[in-house]
């Protein structure tokens, strides 16, 4: 069903937007970018979520009322949006909307988003030298997204653009333990 | 041994040619002499009263003419019908008898023949026979010399495979154990080292860690 | 990866070697640390978003190819592999390979830019493994000499040649009439309990010191079912030149879907390279397998189901389009290289099960007209006694003759003439005995031609010892015995010319045909032994 598929493209793009502009004014684009992240990954997961968010038994306005209860403190833009998604049945595009939102930041503010997980908190000496060699690359300014995951014990992941460099000392030492234990 | 077998069967049927020639002279004989004695007879019986009649000796043993006409007349009569009708019957009789005499004489002969022959034959076979029984002697001898053999190498090689796969199985165990081993001591160490370095790592250390695989790290653009 | 894996490998057959001491496992430990190296490239990375029956749907991976091999998983923690099957706009659908229950919502999934590769080599060889490789009898890691796509084009016309040598099966209605050629693939097709594994295992048997390596691939069978396999191909001393790949009934969907390709790909390693372990070549002869795929219909039906799961829209019977391809291009990789390649064979004996006998349902058409070949096995048949029930009216074979030696080429001829005029007069036997002698000869030698093919399970016979039973049913030699004797008398005879004229067998195996001198010495023999066979009753 292409039309479909080219329909449910469109409605995405104009989600994106609008909850961009919306970032944009209250200045929380950031913000806003990784509560749909959390968004995105608690629908998942959640079944009873996505039960209830889904169950036509509901109507539109309980469903969005369960769905700000769930999301409370979360960005007004955001809560806004999805509320709309609700009614209109559009939850299925969460995850587009998701992508083409970072997209859309990247594009209006001429940036690379890039996320970087490490087990002790990046000082300002690692930030520039990440930013200098990637801005290289994507030719563009780099933002890091931060994240601490203690799990990783040292070293660092870096991921943009659905690609990801574990350079972690977890990782190293998981394959370590593979290659030590010669399991395939 | 045939000839003289032959010859008695020819002799018989030329002697038999003889009594049947002897038979009718003698027949013939008879009836010659038949009317001679019915007149002897005749004369005999009338002899009182040729004697009282007209006593001559002689004339009384000569028949008349008028009596020997028709005795011979009947004589002639009783050979014709003889000769037709009794004659062949009773020759009859005698060939049948002779002829069935000569077939069981031959049916004797063959059958002697085919018991020699069956004798012969049975000979030979015997003979086939012990010689059959000397092969197939030496074919199960020579089978059972193969299948021993046989045996015994399958024997020995199925002794040498359980012996290969005994190893085999040894030298897996082995493996599995080193393997084992090999794992869990991959486990361990790995565990230690991971709480070691996670404790051990100073913040500056972690830093120059993280420095150095974002030197080594690659590109993030690349496709 | 692949480089530390095998060097890996190496490591520790070098150490199974030695003696299980300290300084060894110290020793290997080194070598091993010092063979790890550090991975820092990028890799794509791509969210669960759903998961279940056996399947996962997964956002991002814009780069995955179809059939990519995925990792599924942290790499910290259980790595579980999966297959890339659906490649959508946004997402890709993949099937599971391992443990399902182990990979939830929001897991990371990584592209490895390598496809489902096997491991091979003669270690495998009298071993259980499963589509992955990884074994399954209990008797330690296998040591790879090498490893193989799962899906591997095929090879063109050119890199081929015709098929000339014969895969003996041992079985006389199969050999003399629907023979098998090296790199041939004939379908084995017939209802449940009608002998199809039977001919197989009979196959795999007859195939000891015949250069031949056998891979027995059981798809959706019962797992006593493939230990009762094992434990007979062990009893006849066949299992040291065979591997047995498993996807038991148990096992998901996706594995026993590539359950037959890890079996092939198994064996295109043999095909591929010659003794030496280096590519096969015209002075490097590569080696001789036959594969056995141990149901068709039961991949057929796993890859429905992973295919409906998939939501892959559905076609006759439910079955996904391109099952036809599926098969098609597994059965394509049966081959006879040509004599630059190494001259390898890879002969592929696929078994359908029909339902009911009907062959013309789906997947029992498709095979059939992709195969050079099939033999038809029938219930009916199989309850009349005649086993193997084979029916020779129908089934065929469209390029063994070519592989056939002469000689029984010479006595199968008549055998199926022979046979063929049995069958069209057996109607009008039931209709009484008024009829002509040519007729009732011809009845009478059809019944004990029939009573000859008989044959009992695992008692494969040699080619020359074949042609001497056919032979001696060609020359009139069973007419006059009752058809109850016919086997008996078959075997004794058999057992006799192996005894008493050993060198009619080897005549005929050295001169590959029949010649008058060996007729007329055949023939001599033969009667020889009748004037001593006693008729029982």
């Amino acid at each position: 069903m292409p039309t479909d598929r080219v329909q449910a493209r469109k409605a995405s793009v104009i989600y994106a937007k609008t909850l961009l502009q919306a970032a944009r004014t209250s200045d929380t684009v950031f913000e806003v970018a990784d509560q749909l992240t959390e968004v995105l990954a608690s629908f998942r997961a959640a079944v009873q979520l996505r039960e209830v968010l889904f169950d036509a038994s509901l109507d539109a306005a309980q469903r969005r009322a369960l769905a700000e209860e769930a999301f409370a403190g979360f960005d007004v833009a955001l809560l806004g949006v999805l509320g709309v998604m609700i009614e209109r049945e559009d939850l299925g595009l969460l995850a587009k909307v998701s992508e083409l939102y970072e997209r859309e930041v990247e594009d209006a503010l001429g940036i690379v988003i890039i996320e970087v997980t490490t087990a002790v908190a990046l000082d300002e000496g690692l930030r520039e030298a990440i930013r200098a060699k990637y801005a290289a690359q994507f030719g563009a300014k780099i933002a890091l997204r931060e994240r601490l995951d203690a799990a990783l014990i040292g070293g660092i992941v870096l991921s943009a653009h659905g690609k990801r460099i574990d350079a972690s000392i977890a990782s190293q030492l998981e394959r370590t333990r593979v290659t030590l234990s010669n399991r395939r | 041994m045939r000839k003289p077998t032959t010859s008695p069967v020819r002799t018989w049927g030329a002697s038999l040619g003889a009594l049947r020639a002897a038979l009718s002279a003698a027949v013939l004989a008879v009836f010659l002499a038949t009317p001679v004695l019915a007149f002897a007879s005749e004369e005999l019986a009338a002899e009182p009263i040729a004697a009282a009649d007209e006593a001559s000796g002689i004339g009384l043993l000569i028949p008349k003419l008028g009596e020997w006409i028709p005795m011979l007349l009947g004589f002639i009569i009783l050979w014709i019908v003889l000769a037709k009708f009794g004659w062949p019957a009773f020759m009859g009789m005698i060939d049948k008898r002779a002829a069935t005499i000569r077939d069981s004489l031959e049916k004797a002969e063959l059958a002697k023949l085919e018991s020699e022959r069956l004798l012969a034959e049975q000979k030979a076979e015997l003979e086939e026979a012990r010689h059959l029984a000397a092969q197939i002697v030496a074919d199960a001898k020579a089978a059972a010399e193969q299948t021993r053999a046989q045996i015994t190498t399958q024997a020995r090689e199925e002794a040498q495979a359980m012996l290969a796969k005994a190893s085999e199985a040894i030298e897996i165990e082995k493996k599995a154990a080193i393997a084992q081993l090999q794992s869990s001591v991959a486990d361990l160490s790995v565990a230690i080292a991971g709480r070691v370095i996670g404790t051990e790592l100073s913040e500056t250390q972690h830093r120059a860690v993280i420095e150095r695989y974002l030197a080594e790290a690659g590109s993030l653009n690349a496709n | 990866m692949t480089a530390t894996s095998a060097a890996a490998g190496t490591k520790a057959s070098a150490a199974a070697g030695a003696s299980i001491s300290a300084q060894a496992i110290d020793e290997t430990l080194r070598q091993q640390l010092d063979a790890i190296r550090m991975n820092v490239e990028a890799r794509e990375v791509g969210t669960v978003i759903q998961i279940g029956d056996g399947i996962a749907r997964i956002n991002g991976l814009r780069g995955a190819m179809s059939g990519e091999l995925l990792e599924f998983g942290e790499e910290g923690g259980k790595t579980v592999y999966g297959l890339a099957q659906n490649l959508e706009e946004d997402e890709v659908g993949a099937v599971l390979l391992g443990d399902v229950t182990s990979i939830r919502e929001n897991d990371r999934v990584r592209t490895t830019g390598r496809i489902v590769e096997v491991p091979s080599g003669r270690g495998f060889l009298g071993r259980v493994v499963n589509p992955l490789g990884l074994p399954l009898d209990g008797k330690g890691p296998i040591d790879a000499e090498g490893h193989r796509p799962v899906e591997f084009r095929a090879p063109g016309v050119i890199e081929r040649q015709g098929v000339s040598e014969p895969v003996q099966t041992g079985i006389m209605a199969i050999d003399a009439m629907i023979p098998i050629g090296r790199g041939q693939r004939e379908l084995i097709i017939g209802d449940r309990q009608t002998g199809k594994t039977a001919i197989a295992i009979d196959a795999i048997i007859n195939s000891k010191g015949k250069d031949l390596i056998c891979i027995y691939v059981a798809i959706g069978q019962k797992a006593s079912t493939v230990a009762t396999v094992v434990e007979t191909l062990e009893r006849f001393g066949a299992l040291d030149y065979t591997i047995i790949v498993s996807a038991s009934a148990s096992d998901s969907a996706p594995l026993q879907y590539i359950a037959p390709m890890a079996g092939v790909a198994m064996g295109e390693f043999f095909m591929y390279t010659g003794a030496d372990g280096n590519p096969a070549s015209a002075d490097n002869p590569g080696r001789h397998v036959l594969c056995v795929y141990d149901d068709l219909s039961k991949q057929a039906v796993a890859y429905r189901q992973m295919s409906l799961t998939l939501r892959r829209p559905p076609g006759r019977e439910a079955y996904p389009g391109d099952v036809f391809y599926l098969h098609s291009r597994l059965l394509e990789r049966a081959v006879k290289l040509s004599d630059a390649n190494g001259a390898g064979s890879l002969t592929a004996l696929p078994i359908i099960e029909t339902q009911a006998g009907d062959i013309s349902a789906y997947i029992p058409t498709n095979v059939i007209s992709i195969t050079d070949g099939q033999i038809f096995l029938q219930s009916d048949l199989f309850f009349q006694g005649q086993r193997p029930a084979v029916n020779v009216g129908i089934s065929v074979s469209r390029v063994g003759g070519d592989a056939q030696i002469k000689a029984m080429k010479q006595v199968a001829g008549s055998l199926r003439l022979d046979l063929a005029a049995y069958r069209e007069l057996q109607a009008f036997a039931q209709f009484g005995s008024d009829l002509d002698k040519a007729t009732q000869d011809q009845l009478n030698r059809g019944a004990r031609m029939t009573e000859l093919l008989k044959q009992g399970r695992y008692l494969p016979m040699p080619v020359e010892e074949q042609i001497m039973a056919i032979f001696a049913g060609n020359q009139g030699f069973l007419d006059d015995l009752p058809v109850f004797e016919v086997t008996r008398f078959r075997d004794e005879l058999l057992q006799y010319l192996r005894a008493s004229h050993p060198e009619l067998g080897t005549a005929i195996l050295a001169e590959r045909k029949l010649s008058e001198e060996i007729s007329a010495d055949l023939a001599e023999a033969i009667t020889a032994f009748k004037a001593q066979f006693a008729v029982g009753d």
